[in-house]
């Protein structure tokens, strides 16, 4: 088994007073083990409601309606909530945008690391809170011991992701979801932030999903690269065919709004048009159709399969078909 | 001189107050000490991470906050002690762009009634060339004129932000404060706001005082760079000079640890990791501020406060090593 | 599946035009900030049944005792005491007046204690949150110790003071509620504006100069509507109540005005015996707030923002 994660056909809906709200809309995906996968996309294209979904933490009115989830060979989607705490903080460990909000100001730093550690490692309260002190002296924070009985809030906002962080790999998860782990950050944080996560990486020779709209990390961390938009992924490949071969109008058009700093002659930026789409009322046919450059009659009518390159890249446009049929190629 | 807007020696400190009485226990000093000048028509970038003063720099150049030293120039007149009512006719000159496009529209008025705001405290136009204005905003920003009856909350971010600059507009500025316009909005949309701004500059031969935290955007869209580090300001250069040529430590690692969106060259490039955090504006170190967490500090750095110094070239930095 | 591409039509594969594009993005319908409320609203029942229930009332003291044939104050000695029978539905008082007919007659009056304190909620009350909000400083810190000052003076002893000075009556109800009441909507208002002063659009509004007169009534206030009006509408009801408390003890409306207080109290004397003219009055006060609170409620929820989309 190479895949840690295996998602197929995820359909996730959340029910809001304005009607059905269709945040996920059959998507598949896998994460190989040991491999850092980057999800990219905007606002509402559904990168966050499918981490939430993975560790089913949808609130009350959201729900997976279809689809399977394997986890480590195992479907999650109809195990009950008992399961779910068995494998959060323990198998997956997740690392959310905000470490304000996801820790608890009321609870020790030092207490919240050691919570799961006797909770999932059955460790007692002295083994954890020695593993405590290992942990945040591996995630770089000066004087751990001390630190263990601080407050959340009398640490700094690059200090609590890497407590976050302390938290999410304690139990050596062999899943880390991070959440927009660096965008509550500055840039030189940031940078010490990626750092870190690589370098965990390597020791404990875990799988990362990274979700981000920033390209700027992926670049850096990703090993693959999926792009989502309108709730559906359009493209997904290794890291470099991404940046060099995008194959969707959508990615190519990211790639081309941000500016080049090496360009010493400045340049027009060449933007999207149009508005990311409401996930209420999404457009008929391909999400992407009102904005793109290329639309075509059949964009407003279907949206396209996936199609797969002999380089395991993979995108979902009506212009890839048109091409392989000038080349009078079936696909 | 050709400056629109010149900053001398500004300095904003909030008091830390304490107990009923209200006692001055402290200050914060969100800025001190700094001084720039932006020439009509040219766009000045001012980075630098959160806590470093930057937003509060906009905000007193257009007097949202009380300076508590140095002088604010508009055309050359004094504008620093100038009173609400002698402000007037220079906020019709003075406009500024917010960074959020979901808290910086009242959600209780429609997009024309926020426009028409502006023209009502103004007293300009009558009522009917006041509708035919909103309409011709509403298009020069790029938005549809028939949705100007609609509420902030049936648009998307990027669209709000076109309300915002409308806003701005309608009172015929010369010379914008953008304070971090684009980095609540999404990729895609985030060109499209930058191009906007670009296109309005040459229509109007807009100034603006560019703020943000994101150097490629800034880079792109500035003629000029400041960067900032508590509260003071530590190099000043031309973009291209700046982003090629960077002197002071500080910037260095700043630009170093900017993510490229290019796998290869993200590989290749040689990050400069700082060590720690910005330190407390509260209690902040003596002498150089970025002391702490520099790697070339001496002795001097630690006891005296650098003073910008003029490379040639434009190229002004604040460090002791030069 | 291999094949079925190819059999697509090449046509479709030819390009469109931007309108053509367009059109397929669709836009919500536009709502409102009160179209969202009254929707909301709509979908609670408890809400809406104490919507229901203030109208009959209101209804009720408006157009009942003229419809009515008889007055509050008729006396009629050969049926004193009656129990409900048709023509008399809630039966009369040891005077043989008739209990319907004074009910809703005090429904007049306890309706129109709460006019009077939600006007003076939302004159005095939210003037003075708003200025204390919007000045700040040593101004705010001043108001509010007036404020706590009020808020620890005991009702009664306003009460007391007032009759001494005034005498008794709906008078001295309605300048104690004036004094008194509109100090938790000042602390609400305060709040409020102390929240929404810090956000982007008032600092907008500042930068183009607007002046503070025009940003309290055009920025601020607008947006503290929503807990402006809950408050309101929670307040009625414990003004209506203070107004049947002090009827009750006899510091308020007296005979032969017919409060609700006034009615339970003269029910007290023969209740072993004629418990239905204790229980008219009280089920209408019952009734009147339970009403007060549900729209309240009802109102809270619809108008919260963090419940919205």
């Amino acid at each position: 088994m190479d895949n840690i994660l295996e998602v197929t056909n995820l359909h996730t809906s959340f029910y809001t007073m304005a009607g059905e709200v269709k945040a996920v809309n059959g998507l598949d995906f896998s994460v190989r083990k040991g491999s850092t996968l980057g999800i990219v996309g905007e606002s509402g294209s559904g990168k966050s409601v499918t981490m939430l979904s993975i560790v089913k933490l949808l609130g009350t009115n959201g729900k997976i309606k279809e689809g399977s989830i394997l986890f480590n060979g195992e479907d999650v989607v109809d195990k009950k909530e008992d399961y779910m705490q068995t494998l959060r903080g323990n198998k997956i460990g997740m690392i959310f945008q905000d470490p304000m909000t996801s820790l608890n100001p009321v609870l020790t730093v030092g207490y919240q690391i050691c919570e799961s550690l006797i909770k999932h490692k059955n460790m007692s309260r002295r083994q954890a809170e020695k593993k405590a002190v290992e942990l945040l002296s591996e995630v770089g924070i000066p004087d751990p011991k001390n630190r263990l009985n601080n407050y959340p809030h009398e640490f700094s906002g690059g200090m609590r992701q890497r407590v976050m962080i302390a938290i999410a790999v304690s139990c050596n998860p062999q899943l880390l979801i991070a959440d927009e782990p660096t965008t509550a950050l500055d840039v030189t944080i940031q940078a010490q932030i990626l750092d870190l996560m690589k370098r965990l990486q390597s020791e404990l020779d875990t799988s990362i999903i990274i979700i981000t709209h920033d390209l700027g990390v992926v670049a850096d961390i990703a090993d693959e690269i999926m792009v989502m938009y309108g709730g559906n992924m359009v493209e997904k490949g290794s890291t470099r065919d991404i940046f060099y071969n995008p194959k969707h109008p959508y990615t190519k058009g990211l790639l081309r709004s941000v500016p080049n700093p090496d360009k010493l002659i400045k340049e027009k930026l060449i933007p999207i048009d149009g508005q990311p789409p409401d996930l209420l009322n999404l457009p008929k046919g391909c999400p992407f159709s009102p904005r793109c450059p290329n639309t075509m009659k059949i964009c407003l009518m279907k949206n396209p399969d996936l199609m797969e390159f002999e380089n395991g890249q993979k995108a979902r446009c009506w212009l890839l078909n048109k091409e392989a049929r000038a080349k009078g190629k079936v696909i | 001189m050709g400056d629109l807007v010149r900053v001398e020696n500004l300095k904003k400190y909030f008091p830390i107050r304490k107990g009923i009485l209200g006692k001055k226990i402290n200050y914060v000093k969100a800025v001190d000490n700094v001084s720039f000048s932006i020439k009509s028509g040219e766009t000045l970038g001012l980075v630098g991470e959160s806590g470093c003063g930057k937003t509060t720099t906009g905000r007193t150049v257009i007097k949202l906050y009380e300076p508590t030293e140095g002088k604010i120039y508009y055309e050359d007149k004094d504008i620093t002690n100038l009173t609400n009512r002698e402000m007037m006719s220079i906020r019709r000159k003075m406009q500024m762009i917010f960074q959020d496009p979901y808290a910086s529209l009242n959600p209780r008025m429609t997009v024309s009634d926020i426009i028409r705001e502006s023209m009502v405290v103004h007293k300009m136009y009558n009522e009917n060339e006041r509708r035919e204005k909103i309409k011709e905003l509403l298009d020069i920003v790029g938005l549809n004129s028939e949705q100007a009856n609609r509420y902030p909350h049936e648009f998307s971010g990027g669209q709000r932000q076109r309300v915002g600059i409308a806003r701005a507009l309608a009172v015929e500025p010369k010379f914008i404060i953008c304070d971090e316009p684009i980095s609540a909005l999404d990729v895609s949309i985030q060109a499209q706001i930058i191009n906007t701004l670009e296109d309005l500059q040459k229509k109007y031969n807009l100034t603006y005082l560019f703020i943000a935290h994101d150097l490629s955007m800034v880079k792109h869209i500035s003629n000029k760079i400041a960067v900032m580090y508590l509260g003071n300001m530590v190099e000043v250069a031309e973009s291209n000079e700046l982003y090629m040529n960077p002197q002071h430590p500080y910037t260095k690692a700043l630009l170093s640890a900017i993510p490229i969106p290019d796998p290869d060259k993200s590989k290749k490039k040689k990050r400069i990791m700082l060590e720690g955090e910005v330190p407390s504006p509260i209690k902040p170190p003596r002498g150089c501020k970025f002391h702490p967490r520099c790697k070339y500090k001496k002795k001097i750095c630690t006891e005296e406060q650098p003073v910008l110094k003029d490379l040639g070239n434009n190229h002004k930095i604040a460090c002791h090593l030069f | 599946m291999e094949t079925k591409y190819l059999e697509l039509d090449d046509e479709l594969f030819e390009d469109v035009n931007k309108e053509e594009k367009l059109k397929n993005e669709c836009l919500q319908p536009s709502l409102t900030y009160w179209q969202d409320t009254w929707r909301r609203l709509k979908k609670d029942k408890m809400a809406l049944a104490g919507l229901v229930i203030i109208i009959i009332v209101t209804l009720l003291a408006i157009f009942g005792p003229l419809i009515s044939p008889y007055e509050y104050d008729e006396q009629n000695f050969d049926l004193s005491n009656q129990a409900p029978v048709l023509s008399h539905p809630f039966g009369t008082d040891q005077f043989g007046r008739d209990i319907f007919v004074r009910v809703m007659y005090g429904a007049r009056i306890s309706l129109s204690i709460g006019l009077v304190a939600s006007i003076i909620n939302l004159t005095i009350g939210v003037i003075y949150g708003g200025i204390a909000g919007l000045k700040g400083g040593a101004v705010d810190n001043i108001m509010m110790r007036i404020v706590d000052i009020l808020y620890s003076i005991p009702t009664m002893i306003y009460v007391i003071l007032l009759m001494v000075i005034i005498g008794s009556g709906l008078k001295s109800i309605y300048i104690t509620l004036g004094i008194s009441y509109w100090v938790g909507m000042a602390r609400i208002v305060r709040s409020e504006v102390l929240r929404i002063k810090q956000e982007e659009f008032i600092l907008a509004a500042k930068v183009l100069g607007t002046s503070q007169r025009r940003i309290l009534l055009r920025h601020i206030l607008p947006n503290a509507m929503g807990p402006i009006i809950v408050t309101l509408t929670l307040s009625i009801p414990s003004a209506i109540f203070t107004e049947a408390f002090l009827s009750f003890i006899g510091l308020g409306v007296s005979a032969p005005k017919a409060s609700w207080g006034v009615l339970v109290n003269d029910s007290i004397s023969s209740l072993s015996l004629f418990p239905y003219q204790l229980f008219f009055p009280a089920a209408a006060i019952c009734i009147t707030i339970l009403g007060f609170n549900f729209l309240g409620d009802g109102l809270r929820d619809a108008l919260d923002p963090k419940l919205r989309k």
